[in-house]
């Protein structure tokens, strides 16, 4: 019994003893930057100070990077080109995304909603999605011709069904509990769609957004890999084939620059318009 | 006052519900949910209905409510035959429905908003809930910030906001824990004396019929009907410990026991 006891006790301590209270708080940036300098020091150890490497170090890359932007360092047909270049690429991810969201979420009401309209259109929209987005490329620049125009379908085509299949789905989940106590509180059946279906289907529409948004991203370098003279995927294409490796890499880093904070900017809107809602909030 | 010059706030009259439903091998059943309901709740009474699962109970409170259509029979609420869901018969659900994009106090102002009421009045009907229901302090918060509890106080009072005639409510305590859960009994009673609204209360515990009821209907299932009706004469607040109480829990589970059996023989 006393020894029972006892060590019942020095268990239940245990766990406060086994945990010190750390007095040095950490920010957690710092936790996010641990593991790209890790990459980044591999990266240097790999391919610095050799007098040939496929691959160029870092500290080449920086030096690209910034010549690309502000130019100064290698003053080629690159330098400084950055913001332009990174301009035509953010219209074309706009330009098609907004014009896949203007069709994809009215559509998507509507078929979430109406059972006709989802028995007709559904069966050709399931034969269409799985059919990859990049293979639309040919067809595309045929109809849209080679240039801007061709990127820009190719963006809307690809961003087009997650909006839709996300903004159909939010719309018929929603909760009939919540319509039917609408309809109890008494609101007008003409206002259930507006004040209940809308918002309550606001969520999965917003996921949707973010894909589309971050499939954009990917598109516009497909699109302007093929007969489209500006873009930072032209840019790529082109460095590629005269073996700028360190600006493709520079390409690279910005587009992902770009993706993430173009994302950022969707997860503030989403925050401030969802914020009731407690799956939007990471 | 209107509610003497009305018998009854909730008579059905042979009310009969029977519901086509396709099994996955296509075939048609038909369930006989409800057969032969002839229910009168008075103006201002508490009448708890309870019944082993499957026995109609909650079709009964959602054909009242207007979700659903009755069969054949009659229903009328405050002596009028009324045509799917309306602000009149305020329902409570079980799992809260409250809607998660508004704020405690835009729930509560909800309903009031929808009956196109001025500004100043909508503003001083939620004040006045929200002091009813002791949340004043959590107006701001949204449904997931708030316990299972503090949930359905906003249910009930997004409800009375409105003023209904009568008050449906489904099991609305089911999902508690058993401390917020009679601390809810209590609030319930306490807004029902003050606010004296006929409630409809759908319960499978007994203790919980006998404790909140005026009075308390048995529905046995397979069709649902109703098999037992007896007043609770005790004053309130009740003893849940006395003779008298535990005499008429007696009764009513006596009442629940054969169909209770049934149940447990189809399932083993």
């Amino acid at each position: 019994m006393e020894t029972f006891s006892s060590t019942a006790t020095a268990r239940a301590a245990d766990p406060v003893r086994a945990k010190p209270v750390r007095n040095v708080a950490i920010p957690g940036w710092l936790y996010s930057l641990a593991l790209p300098l890790v990459l980044i020091g591999a990266w240097q150890l790999a391919t610095g100070g050799r007098s040939y490497s496929l691959i160029p170090p870092p500290s080449t890359v920086v030096l690209t990077a910034w010549d690309y932007a502000f130019g100064g360092i290698r003053n080629d047909t690159y330098s400084g080109t950055f913001a332009a270049n990174a301009m035509a690429s953010v219209t074309r991810v706009f330009g098609g995304f907004l014009v896949a969201m203007l069709i994809a979420i009215p559509l998507g009401l509507i078929l979430g909603r109406n059972k006709l309209a989802r028995r007709l259109i559904d069966p050709t929209l399931q034969f269409l999605r799985p059919i990859p987005v990049t293979a639309w490329l040919p067809l595309t620049m045929i109809l849209f011709g080679l240039g801007p125009p061709a990127t820009i379908a190719l963006i809307a085509l690809g961003t087009f069904f997650p909006m839709l299949l996300n903004t159909v789905d939010g719309v018929r989940l929603v909760e009939p509990r919540l319509v039917e106590a609408a309809e109890m509180l008494g609101t007008p059946k003409a206002a259930i769609f507006a004040r209940v279906i809308l918002p309550a289907a606001s969520p999965s529409i917003f996921t949707g957004i973010r894909i589309g948004l971050g499939l954009a991203w990917v598109l516009v370098v497909v699109g302007e890999m093929t007969g489209v003279p500006t873009g930072l995927g032209a840019n790529i294409m082109d460095a590629r084939q005269l073996s700028r490796t360190d600006l493709v890499i520079s390409g690279m880093i910005y587009i992902g620059i770009l993706g993430f904070l173009s994302d950022r900017v969707v997860m503030l809107i989403g925050r401030r318009a969802l914020w009731w809602n407690p799956n939007a909030r990471n | 006052m209107l509610a003497t010059e009305i018998e009854s706030a909730i008579a059905t009259q042979r009310l009969d519900k029977t519901y086509l439903s396709q099994s996955r091998d296509g075939t048609l059943t038909e369930t006989h949910a409800l057969s032969d309901i002839n229910l009168t709740v008075a103006p201002g009474e508490f009448l708890c209905i309870i019944g082993a699962s499957g026995c109609g109970k909650s079709t009964l409170l959602r054909i009242i409510a207007g979700f659903e259509t009755l069969s054949s029979g009659k229903l009328t609420v405050m002596g009028k035959t009324p045509a799917g869901p309306g602000p009149d018969r305020g329902m409570v659900f079980q799992d809260y429905a409250l809607f998660p994009w508004l704020s405690v106090a835009q729930n509560i102002a909800y309903g009031p908003r929808q009956a196109g009421l001025p500004k100043a009045q909508v503003a001083e009907l939620t004040e006045r809930y929200l002091d009813l229901v002791g949340l004043q302090k959590f107006r701001n918060r949204y449904p997931h910030e708030l316990s299972g509890g503090m949930k359905q106080r906003v249910a009930i009072a997004r409800v009375l906001a409105n003023d209904p005639a009568v008050i449906l409510m489904d099991e609305p305590f089911g999902a508690l824990d058993a401390i917020t859960r009679s601390g809810l009994q209590e609030s319930l009673l306490e807004i029902w004396e003050k606010a004296r609204k006929t409630i409809l209360f759908i319960t499978h515990s007994v203790d919980e019929a006998v404790y909140l009821g005026d009075r308390v209907v048995v529905l046995s299932p397979h069709p649902g009907r109703l098999k037992l009706e007896i007043p609770v004469g005790l004053a309130r607040p009740r003893d849940i410990a006395s003779v008298e109480f535990n005499q008429l829990k007696r009764v009513l589970l006596d009442a629940i026991a054969p169909d209770i059996a049934v149940e447990a023989a189809a399932l083993s």
